[in-house]
């Protein structure tokens, strides 16, 4: 064997050892999930999902003003993000050539490069502090923010792969440019419009850093309306996890089995949109 | 120029265009007011001291550095992708020219679902796995053997630490870094990969020609890697120690910039001029991310116009 | 320019720019009601832009420029609105575009829904069965119009989007080179169903074809298109027996 030869080997072994190195933690963090996680959900029963939290030392009790918390601000986020962002999606597909239209375009990407926990900084200066509380309406506005270049993103690519020619049919059949858009054009690209959707929200779903100064991580109570306290899972699990009380320790790795099921569900949910052939 | 017939149709979606607009005039203009005034008080010494002195009394009695954060979330971000940017590369090269189908689709799901998951759960699991089996199987041993070397001089006392923490972000940002990579890497055109391989090159020479194609793409995907490491929270939070401290030492507790604001501003409020000290943290935090992705942005750029695309 | 009666479409002075580029160059013509004008020429020539302006679809496309007028059934085409305009009139595409994401009846039903033609769902189903009939395509479909498109050939899609167009009932029926994508088989059908709606309705077609011989088989008219330029107009029989341009001749015979 050869200097090549040896180079080539020794080289083919490292790739193959690198590339499972890189993927390798990931299967660590989801078997440590399901193992803890799992022991703690079983010892603590349907509870786990009824209850509230427990006082230091005493049982397992449960996350549901968390759970509800992270559920409603899901919703309550989409229902602000969803429809800002696929709006002015269209605005920038639709009028390429205006300056603000093309701002727009490069804006809702440089959202990407906003620090989470800055976006959460923001909510909390224009927000919480005027209003003097922090809220539900705060925490679901900074992750409607965090939602806005995935959901615009994917939107603009679904419009713009639309062949031109099906444009042309919906004009040349009389129709006006919003029926154009709407009723041909987002119907066409409405695979990706929902996997963009889908994706933004699986991203608030287990987002933390936004809701630290926004929230007011009230761990008792169900949130009813947006102007209450409210909690998230993942702020739960952040908070017990830097407690000294074993049981707090056993709550969060509960609690983060179950966003991490609540992630996988909708991970698989986009993946069966992409999946399937693009008409 | 709007036809007019069109006209009604643009001003129905201009203001959610107009929203973006604003919420970018919104931020930089709470950040700039935020941050003033902790800028006009300490100066430049706001960035090259590190002291941390809170007091309640009054706004004559603090005093405010922020060196140390801002040495951890540097050194934390180039360690992550120093690990990150040859598994990143690896994976790339595993995954287009090596991995038949199927394992491809697999590892592809793998790096997806990494890009997705929850940040706080790689925190959990970085607090509560991994810092501790670091702390026995990597850092003890490196300190008992090693301590003469000044990254190893420290005792692990946790174990969280700079090198917790950058390790963690590795993982993190390799599903980020191997986006960028795969996309410059399938934009170098079939010819140049035929003519590469019909010199009767080993894939070693193979990949090296490949490497010095995508040159850019790389740079660029260092610098997004280190944007994305450094504006990361509360993972970070969870093991990086807060503790205000330079020290070369790899396993000694530190802070970040982002870490110190996840954990400290909820009470930031109570102490005169601590709330501006962290949005002045916060700005220098955003200045760098935008400057990283912009040359990131440009790299990426050159690479789409080398192979015309 | 006034309007004459009896024509269904006049073309007086049309220039269009795209890009700063001059595609089509002076353009004048007339066709009578209830006649079939086929617009031949090489590929490139600006058959598809001429098509274009005629419906305002050239609207669509950035940085284009229109000069000149054109009348569809008295209607002054760039003095209206354009989504008024175009409903006088139907296009079929060169490759066949049913929306991909709406079952066959959808398709047809699409334009009368959206445009509000219709005042019942019974109407509806009438005018859709009606479209589809004039399109020769019922009974091919009439068993499943609660499928997709992409189930139907090549030629039923071009078809269906014949009876798409139809459904409007438009006056001026515009078709660029239909039977381009469509196997011979199918050409013949879409032929017929053409020559069929001259019998039965108040309609006037124009057909793109880069083909002398679909051109010569079933057209009244012929306006022959080079570069840009109208070289030759005229009835079917007399440029089909007796052209007068050189290059007229050569494209007939297919040198060009």
């Amino acid at each position: 064997m050869d200097v090549r030869e040896v180079k080539e080997r020794v080289f083919l072994v490292l790739v193959v050892i690198l590339s499972i190195a890189a993927v390798l933690p990931v299967f660590h963090v989801f078997l440590s999930v399901i193992w803890n996680g799992f022991g703690v959900i079983m010892e603590a029963g349907p509870n786990f999902l009824l209850d509230v939290p427990p006082a230091p030392n005493a049982g397992l009790g449960g996350i549901a003003p968390s759970l509800a918390g992270t559920l409603l601000l899901a919703v309550l986020s989409s229902l602000l993000g969803i429809p800002l962002s696929l709006f002015a999606a269209i605005f920038a597909v639709e009028f390429p050539d205006n300056p603000l239209a093309k701002m727009v375009r490069v804006l809702s990407k440089a959202l990407l490069e906003i620090p989470s926990v800055v976006v959460g900084m923001l909510v909390y200066a224009i927000l919480v502090v005027p209003m003097g509380r922090f809220s539900m309406l705060a925490g679901s506005l900074a992750l409607a923010i965090m939602m806005i270049p995935y959901v615009t993103t994917y939107v603009e690519q679904a419009l713009e792969g639309v062949p031109f020619t099906y444009r042309e049919a919906g004009f040349a059949l009389g129709l006006s440019r919003p029926k154009v858009v709407f009723e041909i054009m987002v119907g066409i690209a409405r695979r990706g419009i929902l996997t963009g959707m889908l994706i933004g929200f699986a991203k608030v779903l287990g987002e933390t850093a936004p809701l630290l100064f926004t929230l007011g991580r009230d761990r008792y109570n169900i949130p009813l309306g947006p102007l209450d306290y409210g909690d998230s899972i993942s702020l739960l699990i952040f908070d017990y996890a830097q407690t000294p009380y074993a049981n707090m320790h056993q709550v969060a790795w509960g609690a983060a089995l179950v966003l991490t099921v609540m992630f996988l569900i909708i991970f698989l949910i986009s993946r069966k949109f992409t999946e399937e052939v693009f008409l | 120029m709007i036809p007019k017939v069109d006209r009604g149709f643009f001003l129905t979606l201009l203001p959610f265009a107009a929203v973006i607009f604003a919420l970018f005039a919104l931020l930089a203009y709470v950040l700039a007011y935020e941050s003033w005034p902790a800028l006009e008080r300490f100066g430049i010494s706001l960035f090259t001291e590190n002291v941390w002195k809170p007091s309640e009394r009054g706004v004559e009695f603090v005093k405010y550095g922020l060196l140390a954060p801002l040495y951890g979330t540097l050194v934390t971000s180039l360690i992550a992708a120093a690990v990150a940017l040859p598994l990143s590369v690896a994976t790339v090269f595993f995954m287009e020219e090596m991995a038949p189908y199927r394992i491809k689709e697999f590892f592809s799901s793998v790096i997806d679902l990494m890009a997705g998951l929850p940040t706080i759960i790689y925190g959990l699991w970085g607090l509560e796995v991994m810092v501790p089996i670091l702390r026995s199987w990597v850092m003890s041993p490196l300190h008992e053997h090693l301590d003469f070397i000044p990254p190893f001089a420290c005792d692990p006392l946790s174990g969280a630490s700079f090198l917790a923490a950058g390790l963690l972000l590795a993982v993190m940002i390799i599903p980020f870094m191997h986006g960028v990579i795969k996309e410059a890497y399938r934009q170098v055109p079939r010819t140049y990969r035929e003519a590469a391989l019909s010199l009767g090159a080993t894939r070693y020479e193979y990949f090296r020609i490949m490497v010095s194609l995508i040159r850019p793409a790389i740079i660029a995907a260092v610098l997004l890697g280190l944007g994305r490491a450094a504006s990361e929270t509360v993972a970070v939070a969870l093991v990086v120690g807060n503790a205000f401290n330079i020290s070369p030492c790899l396993f000694a507790p530190g802070y970040t910039i982002s870490s110190l604001i996840a954990n400290q501003f909820t009470e930031a409020s109570f102490f005169p001029l601590m709330e501006n000290v962290m949005f002045a943290g916060s700005l220098v935090l955003l200045a760098l991310g935008m400057l990283f992705s912009g040359i990131g942005v440009v790299m990426m750029r050159r690479v789409r116009e080398l192979y015309g695309r | 320019m006034i309007e004459e009666k009896g024509y269904a479409l006049q073309i007086e002075g049309l220039n269009v720019w795209i890009r700063g580029k001059h595609i089509i160059k002076n353009v004048g013509l007339k066709v009578p009601k209830r006649r079939i004008l086929a617009v031949m020429g090489p590929s490139g020539s600006g058959k598809s832009t001429l098509l274009r302006a005629i419906n305002r679809l050239i609207d669509l496309i950035p940085e284009s420029k229109v000069e000149g007028k054109v009348l569809v059934y008295g209607t002054d085409v760039y003095s209206e609105d354009p989504y008024r305009v175009r409903r006088l009139m139907g296009m079929v595409f060169q490759t066949p575009n049913p929306f991909p994401n709406m079952s066959i009846y959808e398709n047809v039903a699409i334009g009368p829904k959206l445009n509000r033609l219709v005042r019942s769902k019974d109407e509806l189903n009438e005018l859709v069965r009606w479209a589809l009939e004039k399109a020769m395509l019922w009974d091919e479909v009439k068993g499943r119009l609660d499928d997709l498109p992409h189930r139907l050939s090549g030629g039923q899609q071009q078809r269906l989007c014949l009876a798409r167009a139809l459904a409007l009932k438009p006056k001026l029926l515009l078709l660029d080179e239909p039977t381009g994508n469509v196997d011979p088989v199918n050409a013949v059908k879409i032929e017929e169903a053409l020559r069929s709606l001259l019998r039965d309705l108040e309609i006037t077609i124009v057909l793109v074809t880069h083909t002398p011989h679909q051109a010569v088989r079933i057209s009244d008219y012929i306006a022959f298109i080079y570069m840009g330029e109208l070289v030759e107009f005229g009835l079917t029989d007399t440029i089909a027996l007796n052209p007068r341009h050189e290059l007229t001749v050569k494209f007939l015979r297919g040198e060009v």
